[in-house]
């Protein structure tokens, strides 16, 4: 008797062992160092100095950062939404056409998707460099068409084009995840469906609009979504590309956490940018699961 | 009608070719500066031209190419093991048995994966710091964990959804235990499965950028951090720089290209 008993108790906690390692692991690298994020945004800690000589400053460093002590915080937190905002849509615009424009029988279909999601395999550090050497001033292969065409050279990097420039390369690299997960759900969506639409008189725009669009819209949110968590997050990039410069003007909120914190040293600011930036993060997960829980 | 059609079919390859371009032209880009020699450089109208390769031998002899890549692979790989080991655990435990909060523990292990790197790494260098650990190869191969292990536990639990149960039962029927009817008969069945787990996981790996920067420096050399010391008071050298590059995105590309029919589901995720 006392063996079936010892045996149930085993059986019921065999998952947990199988999990433990995972759920301990992840638990010590993304909880506690989220815990000692806050820890460090309590104190006036700076680089350079030991971790012991912290002083705790209660929520100043928040004050600071929300009064606009900070000049560059609040500007970041209003670039950070300007930057998503456009990535999210110019993705799904440019990925919805993408996926439109693929969800057919093609020639060399296998080569094309290879070529078409090549910029999210490449290094995000390296792509910003990529892109740096593509917009050169003086030897940057898009001014020699412009100056070809206009008679004249952009200052791509420049204070005027530099966060358009940016745009241009976080969009070059998050269209073909966009493009990919649309792609997948066009392919799900029933093609009796539209074939009989079709039949009863629909025309193809609107087979699209009212038969494609309402069953996409999951997926459309869900990207969309997900979009907006790289775009907020994004540093290498803008880190190789412009260093959030000239001045502040590609300085998103990510670049404001680094250049406080790394730059200038001043470790316990950056925390409490981080914790914002954090805080943000955590909100549109929730909607991204939110947005899963009720499609299933 | 039929010019129509035609026309429309041309319009589709016509799209699909400049969307090709706008892609791949960078990367392209880039693999032709690295063949240039210094003095075609700055001049980008020039199209054709004698390849060289003296750009590679200065990034491999005067910026020692060769460590950047022996270190990245050392940590990459041995990062994606340790993930795949006890990822394999966990997704199995997560598609096969029913316990209590397995979706609250599913829910927060994905969710590790959404936090972002630059807060984290604020944290990742105190503790580096205070444990004596920056500037190592274990630094990054624990940290890479924060963000792989979710994506490989995920991937792991749909390959069980396809595999069905009868098989380890009937094993286990035989007398394996149940870790050893999971060794011995249901991983054959998902050997490609899991080995392109490992392959997106180690692309993950090789292109992390913000952890490598701030928690390494000269002991241990990962690739993505190389690009940023090319940029020297005569600006940046391009030639070299782009060098680097292509060394850096070449493996991946080739392993992303072998493993294109996985990544739509990794991406999925």
């Amino acid at each position: 008797m006392r063996n079936t008993n010892v045996q149930i108790y085993w059986k019921k906690s065999a998952p947990y062992i199988w999990v433990s390692p995972s759920v301990l692991s992840l638990f010590l690298l993304s909880v506690v160092p989220t815990l000692l994020l806050f820890n460090i945004s309590l104190t006036s800690f700076e680089i350079g100095y030991p971790w012991e000589d912290r002083e705790y400053i209660g929520l100043d460093n928040y004050v600071r950062l929300f009064t606009g002590r900070e000049v560059e915080f609040w500007p970041s937190i209003y670039l950070s939404i300007f930057v998503t905002i456009i990535c999210v849509v110019m993705t799904l615009c440019i990925g919805l056409a993408v996926a439109v424009l693929f969800n057919r029988k093609i020639k060399f279909k296998y080569l094309f998707t290879t070529i078409l999601i090549l910029p999210m395999a490449v290094n995000p550090a390296i792509a910003g460099l990529m892109w740096k050497l593509l917009f050169s001033f003086d030897f940057g292969v898009i001014n020699v068409f412009v100056e070809k065409y206009w008679g004249y050279k952009i200052v791509w990097l420049g204070q005027k084009y530099a966060l358009f420039s940016t745009l241009v390369v976080l969009i070059w690299m998050h269209i073909p995840i966009s493009a990919l997960l649309l792609l997948a759900g066009l392919e799900n969506i029933d093609q009796d469906t539209i074939m009989a639409a079709k039949l009863d008189g629909c025309s193809d725009t609107q087979a699209f609009r009212l038969i494609v669009l309402p069953q996409l819209k999951p997926v459309i949110i869900s990207s969309s979504l997900f979009q907006a968590i790289l775009a907020f997050q994004t540093f290498g990039p803008i880190f190789t590309l412009t260093n959030g410069g000239p001045g502040s003007v590609t300085t998103i909120l990510p670049m404001f956490v680094y250049k406080t914190g790394f730059g200038l040293g001043m470790m316990g600011m950056a925390a409490a940018g981080a914790v914002v930036l954090v805080a943000i993060t955590a909100i549109l997960s929730l909607m991204i699961m939110w947005t899963g829980r009720k499609k299933a | 009608m039929n010019a129509i059609n035609s026309f429309r079919t041309g319009l589709v390859y016509f799209l699909i070719a400049l969307v090709s371009i706008f892609s791949a032209f960078p990367i392209l880009y880039m693999a032709i500066i690295s063949l240039k020699d210094r003095v075609l450089l700055y001049d980008p109208s020039i199209v054709f031209f004698v390849p060289t390769l003296e750009n590679y031998k200065v990034a491999i002899y005067k910026y020692g190419l060769i460590k950047y890549l022996q270190d990245s692979t050392i940590i990459s790989l041995a990062n994606v093991i340790i993930c795949l080991l006890i990822g394999i655990l966990a997704g199995y435990a997560l598609q096969r048995f029913s316990f209590l909060h397995k979706e609250k523990i599913e829910l927060g292990i994905v969710s590790s994966r959404m936090l972002p790197s630059i807060a984290l790494v604020l944290p990742f260098y105190i503790m580096g710091l205070t444990l004596g650990l920056l500037d190592t190869y274990s630094i990054l191969v624990i940290i890479f964990i924060v963000f792989n292990l979710p994506f490989v536990v995920l991937m792991i639990k749909s390959f069980f959804e396809n595999i069905p149960q009868e098989f380890e039962e009937a094993a286990m029927v035989d007398g394996c235990s149940r870790i050893g009817a999971l060794i011995r008969v249901v991983l054959p069945q998902m050997k490609g499965g899991i080995f392109a787990t490992g392959i997106i996981s180690f692309i993950f790996a090789w292109n992390e950028f913000t952890y490598a920067l701030f928690l390494t420096s000269i002991k241990t050399k990962y690739i993505s951090t190389a690009v940023i010391f090319f940029k020297t008071e005569r600006g940046i050298l391009w030639g070299e720089v782009s060098a680097l590059g292509v060394v850096a995105v070449l493996p991946v590309l080739i392993l992303c290209v072998a493993s294109q029919k996985y990544l739509l589901k990794g991406v999925a995720r």
